[in-house]
């Protein structure tokens, strides 16, 4: 560009000349030397702007621009400190809320899997009636695996807990048990020795190899380089240690230690070995991965998968009758407790920064209102309207990215708070924390704040009348535009509280219902432990009468009520789910059946919790293996199969009517309580309580424990006392049954809190808004004030002239807002418990409650208003 | 002033005042009120330069090299910018003004039917 300096140098010489030989011209045309030159000018037209046109063909003229309007807003900020301070202090509150909220979002909803390729890995289910989900009978596993087209491989595992036995002490840790594939499926290979071969998969029981944790080996074994081929003993079963995995890998359950061969399962868990899951297709059990091929997409594997679920279903009617397939991307299972609540979050501080963004729109469109001098001298001398749009832009620019730096300095120093008010256990992978995505995110942000920002005073400049503006009278008069900007920025604040406060309302009154609802039990003065029944306890004549014995030495305990076992972890655990019959009832389909839980109590148990016995009695020491079967139900399950009838003597029996197992007799009728979560519904699933000294299967039990006195004292001296019983005895998930209840209810209580939180900020900037709003208006009408006080208006009359004005656009809001939260709250359906998304108790309080916010925001600037001596009023100017 | 009355006059369409001020400076390097001159001689004044289109086209011109401007003296002696069509101007000119016929001829294609219609 060596040319554009002199080019442009020389532009005014060359306009000059340009004009005067127009002059010449018309003075031959026979004008007068002055009308000449005027007329020459006019042809020309506006010589400042053809020079800028001229000008900005000389590209970096917008960069120069954006400095010259940079420099310029910056000094027309410094000029109004008060102003700058507020609206990048809202603007800050509003981005940072934001920036904080999707860090977490960005971090677990669109975080990546510690997988290899995580795109192209699925997760398949079976699909029971009603979008249901349930895991993978193995048989049905290999059919898939050997029919279908459309993965790369599969590979199959299980997850539970294993007790980890030593020389001192036990402890219990996560296992998987998993297919030779499910480490090359994963992308994950051993840092020391290796992982599973197909041989040590092929054959039951012939390979006792274990792969572990980094760290356990860390732990337990001091990152021993010598690991490879020492013993390590699993449920009283001792393996050989061939590999060490990863730091940081926790297997697909996100929890696992330890791995084993699948075909170890036996001794893993001998009570269980007569069950042979390898060949039977009603245990299902297994979780299944599937490694899509390239260029298959979802759909196609499930249509495929399909066909095969099918085919199954015709061979196999009885198993597979009800049974289809499901195949679904991995992330939705680490994603999918999170993504509601989260995106309502979102959506909620989406909502605080609006309001922001309409305070800070009104503090513009005031300030742009005196400002409309200095915009039409621009105007007059020359300036298009691009310029102005431009230099409106780079100052709203300004100030959201003063907001913006602010803001992400109040997320950054909130997010550990934020984390730690978030009650969920995010997958071990999950960081949260402020990275280039989530800056970029508060950029994005920025920018379109600076958008909407500009969009109000670029309109409202659009009637600025040069002639009229640069009068000096006019300059108190608020334009009708500027009057229903103001306007439409009430009713938009009013509706976006109002959807805000009944979110939060609703999230509020959930978590009420959830600590207020009766559970069916006491849940005072109730401990938990669980602990592991080591094998040697199932032998002989002692089978099963651990338990129960345990809980009678325990009941014994100084402090201690009562006490009893159940196999039920209370709020963590809550049985479960096996085919039966009712005599004399039609045959009950599996997903009915999938709605009862089956739990093995000891005696003594109901009374421990406080749960009634409604009819019949208690299971006592005498209901053992060696007494007829008996089996006790919960309230709801009698009303569902015996309405009207007396249950006490009824039989049901396991599996189909057909089917071996023996008849049992139901002695006794218990109260609903609830055991899964405080957000199940009793009546929809039903119990069927089975006796813990009849049982066969029994691998972990908890005891359940009335105290005398404060529970949480008892924690420690309970543990103690059953690990002096017998040191072998890992004793684990120990908890007052309170505390457990609050666990449950803690991420209502959270997301709650949080939106409360988002709601209060809204309603605070909202009643500013209003408040400056309202301000101004009567601030432009003092002197109308002044004028009607004068001949003897009250200020009464002018309180409700402006109070009035306030409640018509805050019912206006209010409408729109309800409206807008009938619709909105949809989508928190999920979230909540006990009330409707369209609570209309809730919205109409609400919605008083926010009037009477509006009402005084208009009041305090109403009377400031008529307390001016008319007078002074008058003067006003 | 202008003689023709105000609604006879085109204004330029974007565009086509660079193919003016080109074809204008084919004849050989003239002043900025030249060629203004000349576009509104030439058309019988029916075309008329929007007001203060010409400097920044000019300038849009020379920055794409296809016009260069020059110190030089007018016809009485004063300094003036003369303003000059490069090589590559002519190549562009005759591409423009291969476009331009295109155009025209594809209109007046389209406009004709309808002029018959209006006869008799």
């Amino acid at each position: 560009m060596r040319g554009r300096k002199r080019m442009l140098e020389e532009l005014d010489q060359d306009i000059r000349d340009y004009i005067e030989r127009e002059t010449q011209d018309n003075i031959e045309r026979g004008m007068s030397p002055e009308e000449a030159r005027y007329a020459a000018m006019r042809k020309f037209g506006n010589v400042t702007r053809v020079k800028e046109e001229t000008w900005e063909v000389w590209s970096f003229v917008w960069l120069e621009q954006l400095f010259g309007d940079m420099r310029f807003a910056a000094r027309t900020l410094r000029k109004s400190p008060g102003f700058t301070a507020v609206a990048v202090l809202t603007l800050a509150l509003g981005i940072g809320a934001n920036t904080a909220i999707f860090s977490v979002v960005k971090a677990v909803l669109l975080r990546s899997l510690p997988f290899k390729d995580p795109a192209h890995l699925v997760r398949v289910n079976e699909s029971v009636a009603k979008g249901g989900r349930s895991p993978v009978a193995y048989p049905n596993y290999l059919d898939w695996r050997a029919q279908n087209t459309v993965f790369q491989e599969m590979a199959a595992f299980g997850d539970c807990e294993m007790i980890l036995n030593g020389k001192d002490k036990s402890d219990r840790v996560d296992c998987e048990q998993v297919s030779d594939t499910y480490f090359p499926i994963l992308g994950v290979s051993a840092i020391l020795g290796r992982t599973f071969t197909p041989e040590e998969n092929a054959v039951p029981m012939k390979h006792a190899v274990a792969l572990i944790g980094y760290g356990l080996w860390q732990r337990r074994f001091g990152c021993d380089p010598q690991i490879l081929g020492k013993p390590i003993r699993l449920n009283d079963y001792e393996y050989t240690i061939i590999g060490v995995l990863p730091k940081g890998f926790l297997g697909y359950s996100d929890s696992a230690e330890v791995w084993i061969p699948m075909m170890m399962r036996d001794a893993a868990w001998p009570q269980v070995a007569k069950y042979d899951y390898l060949h039977t297709r009603d245990i299902h059990f297994h979780k299944v991965l599937g490694r899509l091929k390239p260029g298959v997409s979802l759909a196609m594997a499930q249509t495929q998968m399909e066909t095969i679920a099918a085919r199954l279903a015709k061979a196999y009617p009885k198993e597979n009758g009800e049974r289809g397939v499901l195949v679904t991307p991995v992330s939705e299972d680490y994603v999918r407790s999170f993504r509601a609540p989260l995106l309502v979050l979102l959506g909620a501080v989406a909502f605080v920064l609006l309001i922001a963004c309409a305070n800070v729109t009104n503090l513009i469109l005031t300030r742009s209102t005196t400002r409309d001098r200095e915009l039409a001298i621009r105007l007059a001398l020359g300036a298009g309207r691009g310029r102005l749009i431009r230099q409106f832009l780079t100052e709203s620019l300004l100030l959201t990215l003063g907001g913006a730096l602010a803001g992400v300095a109040l997320a950054y120093w909130g997010l550990d708070l934020l984390v730690s008010v978030l009650p969920v256990t995010f997958p071990s992978f999950t960081h949260v924390r402020l990275d280039g995505g989530v800056l970029s995110f508060a950029f994005a942000l920025t920018v379109a704040a600076a958008l909407l920002l500009t969009v109000f005073p670029v309109l409202s400049s659009g009637q600025t009348d040069v002639n009229e503006s640069l009068k000096e009278s006019v300059k108190s008069s608020i334009s009708l535009r500027g009057r229903q900007t103001g306007r439409l920025l009430i009713v938009s604040e009013v509706a976006l509280a109002l959807v805000l406060m009944i979110g939060a309302g609703l999230m509020l009154r959930s978590l009420a219902h959830l600590l207020e609802d009766n559970p069916g039990f006491r849940p005072d003065h109730l401990v938990t432990l669980r602990f592991y029944v080591p094998y040697r306890n199932f032998e002989g004549n002692g089978r099963n009468r651990f338990g129960p014995e345990l809980a009678e030495r325990i009941a014994d305990f100084p402090g201690v009520e009562s006490a009893a076992a159940t196999f039920v972890d209370p709020f963590l655990w809550g049985g479960f789910q096996r085919g039966f019959t009712v005599e004399g009832h039609a045959a009950i389909s599996n997903a009915e059946a999938d709605t009862v839980y089956y739990q093995e109590i000891g005696p003594n148990y109901f009374h421990t919790m406080g749960i009634p016995l409604l009819q019949g009695r208690d299971f006592s020491m005498r209901d053992s293996i060696s007494a007829s079967g008996t089996v006790m139900v919960s309230e709801s399950f009698a009303h569902r199969y015996w309405p009207g009838q007396v249950p006490i003597g009824k039989r049901i029996k396991y599996g189909a009517a057909d089917s071996t197992s023996p008849w049992m007799q139901v002695i006794g009728v218990a109260g609903n309580i609830k055991y899964n979560s405080l957000r199940q519904d009793p009546e929809a699933e039903p119990v069927i309580y089975g006796a813990l000294l009849q049982s066969e299967v029994i691998i972990n039990m908890s005891l359940v424990v009335r105290t005398h006195n404060s529970p949480e004292a008892m924690l420690g001296p309970l543990r103690e006392e059953i690990q002096r019983i017998d040191p072998a005895i890992p004793v684990y998930n120990v908890a007052t049954l309170s505390e457990r209840m609050r666990k449950d209810s803690a991420e209502t209580r959270s997301y709650g809190l949080l939106l409360a939180l988002f709601a209060a900020l809204a309603l605070m900037l909202a009643a500013v808004g209003i408040y400056g709003v309202i301000s101004y208006w009567v601030t432009q009408r003092t002197r109308e004030m002044g004028i009607r006080l004068s001949f003897g208006a009250r200020p009464r009359d002018l309180h409700r002239l402006v109070i009035g004005e306030g409640i018509r656009l805050a019912l206006t809001g209010i409408a729109v807002g309800a409206l807008g939260a009938a619709l909105v709250t949809r989508a928190m359906t999920s979230l909540l418990y006990g009330v409707k998304p369209f609570d209309p108790v809730l919205f109409a309080t609400l919605a008083v409650g926010l009037t009477g916010v509006v009402i005084l925001a208009c009041y305090i600037p109403a009377r400031r208003a008529t307390r001016v001596d008319p007078i002074v009023a008058l003067r006003y100017e | 002033m202008s003689t023709k009355e105000e609604r006879e006059r085109i204004e330029l369409l974007q565009g086509t005042l660079d193919l003016l001020i080109l074809r204008t400076l084919l004849l050989g390097p003239v002043h900025g009120h030249a060629i203004a001159k000349a576009i509104e001689l030439n058309s019988e004044d029916v075309l008329q330069i929007e007001q203060g289109s010409l400097y920044p086209a000019l300038h849009r011109l020379i920055k794409r090299r296809w016009i260069s401007a020059e110190e030089g003296t007018s016809e009485n002696n004063r300094r003036a910018k003369f303003y000059r069509l490069t090589a590559k101007g002519r190549r562009q000119l005759a591409v423009e003004m291969r476009k331009w016929n295109k155009l025209a001829g594809a209109i007046a294609r389209i406009l004709r039917p309808s002029e018959l219609e209006g006869q008799p």
